[in-house]
């Protein structure tokens, strides 16, 4: 016998499933993925038309460039001292106007050339020769460190039969690898810091994988990288070329190296290393450390036992390895969780996935135990409504102003 | 175990997701700046809730003279046929999972089980209703 309710049940079960046949269709016709696109570069004159985007869909850098911070950062470069393997040496500034003036010495220290920058024009001025004057057509950001290839390009090459090769002006025929004569490159920031590069051409280091606790040989060509603030070495990085290993050591901050496996599943690393990012990667680190540490002394809202803290830790990782640790500002797949009383446990489990060498697949495919007690820490977190005080947890809240909290008490 | 529950449950969920992903920009104003996806905004984790608490009402509804304990039985089933589509989601969200993915997919079957539990409590209450007026 089939009553009322259960013909109506087989009746709406057809339906059902035929709405489920029409929704399987138009999910595989249109991919639940939007899409990315890439922000290509040419500049488009005259009535060339507005090339929009639609709704929902990532725009993603161009491969292979540097991003908006890096150039932030490099902008506040005042001063780049550029030693090349015959001894001269270049000094690029900014001036006041906005301008790069770079001036080129040789290796008695005596001033042979200048060059100055604008973003449409560049003069170029020998002590003994033809000067140059060019509109700016590079296609580059001028930055002190290409002032300083292209003012060292045209003191070793001259200027006749002028071209732009690979956003230089180059000699026609001209064959000279600017980059690989450098063989220190020294940069002085804002707020007193400073960054030195140096090129090694025969090195080996090694180093034990606290993952795998097996030792790591690396060798050939090195660029290291310190930094020093006050006339104290507070971090070291170092670039292998040819193993495209990068290894980096930031104290307390953390310490780790990059390889070309860890970033496999993103197309490895879409750009060059030089002694230019190393140096900023450098000043970087210590630049957001220090930012972290004044926007925690003004922690905004109460959040279980823990306080409130900016997430200027999710910065520091996205510029220093931006897709190294698939790591997202705020609470990653729990963006709605960004504003809440949980926030805080989201950034600290960044950072202790960040000082400990973590990343998304520590979860299933890592057996290291303080992975887990990240994630365990984390965990704790949540369900105990954004407490982040379990010891050795707690250390890595990137408040770090507990005794800083302490004092707002007294005060 | 009902299969059409489970596939109830997937099948809300890819719905689900589906409408994110086409009114991402305009009803949750491109969600921060991140990808559709059910628990990135405020908003579409309450829209969430509501699909799967008139979903879970739905198949009370249409359940065959059920017993209170087989609807809740049945929410159960729909949510489990939901985290399949939920896992595979977050998985291949163009940013990756992220590093709290665990936690996300534990939260996320949270915010569906308890909308749906009440659904089909809120449905069974509801059939009662109808059936008491009827006789």
């Amino acid at each position: 016998m089939v009553t009322t309710l259960e013909f109506a049940w087989r009746h709406r079960s057809k339906l059902v499933a035929g709405a489920l046949i029409v929704t399987a269709g138009a999910v595989a016709h249109s991919p639940w993925r939007v899409s990315s696109l890439r922000a290509s570069p040419p500049a488009q004159t005259g009535n060339a038309p507005v090339r929009t985007v639609p709704p929902g869909t990532r725009v993603a850098d161009e491969p292979g460039k540097k991003g908006e911070t890096y150039y932030w950062l490099e902008s506040q470069t005042t001063r780049l001292t550029t030693r090349f393997a015959d001894g001269a040496a270049i000094v690029a500034e900014r001036g006041d106007g906005g301008e790069v003036r770079a001036k080129i010495h040789d290796q008695g220290g005596n001033e042979t050339g200048s060059l100055a920058v604008r973003s449409t024009s560049l003069q170029y001025l020998p002590a003994a020769g033809e000067p140059l004057q060019a509109l700016n057509d590079s296609g580059e950001r001028v930055t002190l460190a290409w002032a300083s290839r292209q003012a060292y390009g045209l003191w070793k090459d001259g200027s006749r039969k002028p071209q732009w090769q690979g956003g230089l002006i180059r000699p026609q025929g001209a064959t000279r690898n600017v980059e690989q004569e450098i063989v220190e490159l020294q940069a002085e920031w804002a707020n007193g810091l400073s960054a030195k590069s140096t090129r090694t051409a025969r090195s080996t280091y090694t180093f034990t994988d606290n993952r795998t606790r097996k030792p790591v040989k690396l060798s050939g060509e090195r660029v290291s990288a310190r930094l020093v603030k006050d006339g104290v070495q507070i971090g070291s990085a170092a670039w292998f070329p040819q193993n495209r290993v990068f290894v980096f050591d930031y104290g307390q901050l953390g310490s780790g190296y990059i390889a070309p496996e860890h970033l496999a599943h993103l197309g490895g690393w879409t750009f060059a290393p030089d002694m230019e990012w190393l140096n900023l990667q450098t000043i970087a680190l210590h630049h957001f450390k220090a930012q972290m540490q004044a926007n925690g002394l003004n922690a905004k809202t109460g959040a279980g036992c823990g306080e409130r803290r900016d997430a200027s830790i999710s910065r520091l990782l996205n510029f220093f390895a931006p897709t190294v640790y698939a790591d997202q500002d705020g609470c990653d797949g729990l963006h709605w969780a960004d504003g809440t009383i949980f926030r805080p446990c989201c950034d600290v489990h960044d950072r202790c996935y960040f000082k400990i060498g973590c990343d998304q697949h520590s979860w299933w495919f890592d057996g290291r135990w303080l992975c887990t007690f990240c994630n365990a820490s984390a965990a704790y977190c949540f369900v105990t409504g954004g407490c982040s005080c379990i010891p050795g947890f707690a250390e890595l809240d990137p408040v770090e102003d507990r005794k800083a909290r302490g004092a707002q008490v007294h005060t | 175990m009902n299969w059409k529950y489970p596939l109830v449950g997937a099948v809300t969920f890819v719905a689900l997701h589906r409408v994110l992903v086409v009114t991402w920009q305009t009803w949750f104003h491109g969600g921060g700046g991140h990808s559709p996806w059910f628990m990135n905004t405020v908003d579409s984790v309450l829209l969430a809730m509501a699909v799967f608490f008139v979903v879970n009402v739905m198949v009370c509804l249409l359940m065959p003279q059920p017993r209170v304990e087989e609807t809740s039985l049945a929410a159960c089933q729909v949510v489990a046929g939901a985290i399949v589509p939920m896992v595979v989601t977050l998985a291949t969200l163009p940013e990756g999972p992220g590093n709290m993915a665990p936690v996300a997919i534990f939260i996320g079957i949270i915010i569906v089980v308890v909308p749906s539990v009440a659904g089909a409590l809120v449905g069974f209450a509801v059939r009662r209703a109808i059936l008491a007026l009827r006789s």
